[in-house]
């Protein structure tokens, strides 16, 4: 097979079907994999931790555990599901260290003291331009959970099987989350666009 | 996990929680007509539903607007997956799905686990005479054994052990699996060379793990 067919044969794949590959020890089939999560797990983790550095590092402990781990995969859940599930573990990690969890609620609480008021940035910032700056002031678990969710798309069980955690739980954190983030608009004296 | 399905009209509190889902799409069909039916009979709930739609836009375009992977990370990676050894398991050809090796070899048939169960009992005590027939007399427990390099021990797992919990579990101990199943269902695990002087310990850890563990024996 040419190096062409063979790409393509690669992005024809399932997610599955690469993973087993991978278990055989196929580098080529890493590489597919890789590029195929790149881009959506690496926003993940620079959303989550908000250090590209640190993301570009948790992706790549988080895709050679793929490597080493493959063979284990038992297939209960989704490919893109488990290898979340390991970024996740990894980013709270790394989190951990950073002891930015404990440190993150003292970040929101600032939020509301430097506030600008309704009359200063607002009027020349776009609404969703807006959202997503005050998305980067929710806490760490706020911020997983709206990414998981609006951007990766994934359901309230895939969500909890990342987390974790029971289905209701994904639902009270991401009701928490869009409090938080409304609380936020209200501060900046974005009264209307709260629901 | 279990996925919680609703069943009936759904309350407002449901509807509200649920909408996140609904604008991506990832709610079931049942959620989805409740989420429309409430949406012509809650007059606010259209308002609720534009301010999703206004997160989940700006959450999207944030994330795409995140710079690509810097290129050396895939360079980084390839070099470490040259030098890093995968977790192997015992390859049987004919189940080639990753993981499968274990449950291909003992199913989920729950008179299938009953018999290897029993197995499991029989083969502590043949495990020995099957892999290594040695003269009466001549083997003994894997305690007995002190201070061989590299040493192999039989060691029996339970029914229902998972692939994962038993290669964590050796992984821990040092520990891989070499050769199996074996009649019976034994698998020869070698602990590391640098665990001389160690078996003893090894055995100890391997049957401390009732839950994993069925039986160890001393192989050669």
């Amino acid at each position: 097979m040419d190096m062409l067919s063979a790409r393509s044969a690669d992005a024809a794949a399932s997610d599955g079907q690469l993973l087993a590959r991978i278990a055989r020890g196929d580098k080529d089939a890493v590489t597919a994999l890789y590029r195929r999560l790149e881009r959506p797990l690496f926003a993940f983790l620079v959303k989550t931790l908000r250090d590209r550095e640190a993301a570009a590092d948790v992706l790549n402990e988080t895709m050679l555990d793929v490597w080493r781990q493959a063979g284990r995969f038992e297939g209960k859940s989704s490919v893109a599901t488990w290898i979340y599930s390991i970024a996740h573990h990894k980013a709270i990690s790394w989190l951990r260290k950073r002891r930015e969890v404990e440190l993150d609620e003292e970040a929101v609480a600032e939020v509301a003291d430097d506030a600008p008021g309704a009359d200063s940035k607002i009027a020349a910032e776009d609404l969703s331009h807006t959202i997503a700056r005050l998305m980067e002031k929710l806490s760490v678990d706020h911020r997983i959970v709206l990414q998981l969710a609006y951007f990766q798309e994934f359901s309230v069980g895939q969500i909890a099987e990342i987390l974790d955690c029971p289905e209701n739980t994904v639902k009270t954190r991401m009701f928490y989350a869009r409090q938080r983030l409304r609380a936020l608009l209200e501060a900046e004296g974005i009264e209307g666009a709260a629901a | 996990m279990k996925h919680e399905q609703h069943h009936g009209p759904l309350e407002p509190q449901d509807v509200e929680e649920l909408l996140p889902w609904y604008v991506t799409g990832r709610v079931s069909r049942e959620e989805a007509r409740g989420i429309e039916a409430a949406l012509k009979t809650m007059p606010d709930l259209a308002g609720k539903l534009a301010q999703v739609q206004r997160e989940r836009e700006a959450v999207s375009r944030a994330s795409e607007a995140v710079e690509p992977v810097p290129p050396e990370t895939l360079q980084r990676l390839l070099q470490q997956v040259e030098t890093t050894r995968q977790w192997r398991v015992p390859r049987i050809e004919s189940h080639s799905e990753a993981g499968g090796w274990l449950k291909a070899a003992m199913g989920r048939n729950v008179v299938w686990q009953a018999a290897f169960a029993a197995a499991c009992v029989a083969i502590v005590a043949l495990g020995v005479q099957v892999y290594n027939p040695p003269a009466p007399g001549e083997y003994g427990l894997a305690s007995d054994i002190n201070g061989v390099g590299g040493a192999t021990l039989l060691v029996t797992f339970q029914p229902g052990a998972t692939a994962g919990d038993i290669g964590t579990l050796l992984t821990d101990l040092g520990a891989t699996i070499v050769d199996g199943p074996k009649p019976g269902g034994a698998y020869v695990v070698k602990l590391s060379s640098n665990q001389t002087g160690d078996v003893e310990v090894a055995t100890s850890n391997l049957l401390a793990r009732k839950d994993l563990v069925a039986g160890v024996m001393a192989g050669q």
